[in-house]
């Protein structure tokens, strides 16, 4: 006995046994049943013949895993780093307003209260006024700097 | 034994890599054997629902290197299989909305097509209707009739509710229907 006709009985008894006399009659009349059946058998044709290329190697997988993992944990190393540096440029930038406003707190009020221009330059030229020129500078670049640092801060959270 | 060795034994599919039993990265070893037993499934499945063997593989290989990348919780082999599936699913998902235009697919994918020369007439007829369908649709009738998944799997994948995947496979279901019916394509499945 070759080896088709061997197994031809059982195949074909096998194949059927999916398919009873009952359930062929039932789908015969039945709509959405044929309709089942039909999508059944179409997506069995839709999963055939697909691709059967190599897959790409698990190794080189493997290794692409670890360098990227590698790049990750470097760049939150970095973030972390500067969102160090970040806490302590403000915290500077804190402390220096802190110390500024306390110790020129009466100059500065006189300031906010009755200030010229033409009068701060007269008097500082003369040498009479409580704030010199450079204090003036260092305060504004200390005002630029917090701008831009707030600036920085409500970008980055955007 | 080795740390891992302990999540692999007793694994009731061969080459299945586990059913972590805490949550851990995997292992060199345990990610060839998870890579081997559905590498193969799930980019016929990608192959499908995209209609683009090169973004197949590509995903493919995201879906991989995101589950090497991640901490896993502990999981059985079919639930190992449910998460790939849906981070591959989300993917997908995520190549479409930076690609709106391409929700749909081309009618005829060349890039498919080359890998499937010679098919009869039919199989091309076949593979231009389930391109006609949406994405969700493709993966839940692949999902469903393909893998042979459950409604909870499915849903746990699609990122649904079970009720509504009974409602959108019921739909989906329909609507091939119909189209096979449009395309003369009915006959020939039955």
């Amino acid at each position: 006995m070759s080896g088709h006709e061997r197994y031809e009985e059982k195949v074909t008894r096998l194949t059927r046994a999916q398919w009873d006399e009952d359930t062929i009659e039932h789908v015969k009349g039945c709509e959405e049943c044929r309709e089942s059946a039909a999508v059944a058998q179409f997506m069995s044709r839709v999963a055939e013949n697909t691709s059967r290329a190599p897959l790409p190697d698990p190794q080189i997988l493997w290794l692409k895993a670890q360098l990227l993992g590698n790049a990750i944990r470097q760049q939150e190393e970095v973030v972390r780093k500067t969102s160090h540096l970040q806490w302590a440029i403000w915290a500077s930038v804190g402390l220096l307003w802190a110390g500024i406003v306390s110790w020129k707190w009466d100059t500065i009020t006189a300031l906010m209260v009755d200030f010229s221009l033409q009068g701060f330059l007269l008097s500082s030229v003369a040498g009479e006024s409580a704030i010199s020129i450079p204090f003036v500078i260092v305060l504004t670049a200390l005002m630029g700097i917090t701008a831009m640092m707030a600036v920085h801060a409500i970008f980055a959270e955007e | 034994m080795a740390p891992n060795d302990a999540v692999l034994a007793g694994s009731t599919l061969p080459g299945i890599a586990r059913a972590v039993d805490r949550p851990a990265m995997l292992t060199e070893a345990e990610f060839d054997r998870l890579y081997r037993s559905l590498a193969r499934p799930l980019l016929r499945y990608l192959t499908r629902t995209t209609g683009d063997t090169t973004l197949a593989e590509d995903l493919l290989q995201k879906t991989f290197i995101r589950v090497l990348k991640t901490t896993l919780p502990s999981m059985d082999e079919r639930q190992m299989k449910n998460y790939l599936y849906r981070i591959a699913t989300n993917l997908v998902t995520d190549h479409w909305r930076a690609n709106r235009k391409e929700r749909f697919l081309p009618l005829f994918s060349r890039n498919e097509d080359a890998a499937e020369q010679g098919d009869a007439d039919l199989q091309a007829d076949v593979r231009k209707v389930f391109r006609t369908l949406k994405q969700q649709e493709r993966s839940l009738l692949w999902l469903a009739y393909v893998e042979g998944c459950r409604h909870d799997e499915i849903a746990e994948i699609l990122g649904v509710g079970e009720n509504s995947v009974k409602v959108l496979l019921f739909r989906a279901r329909k609507k091939l229907g119909a189209l096979l019916r449009e395309q003369g394509l009915a006959e020939a499945m039955s």
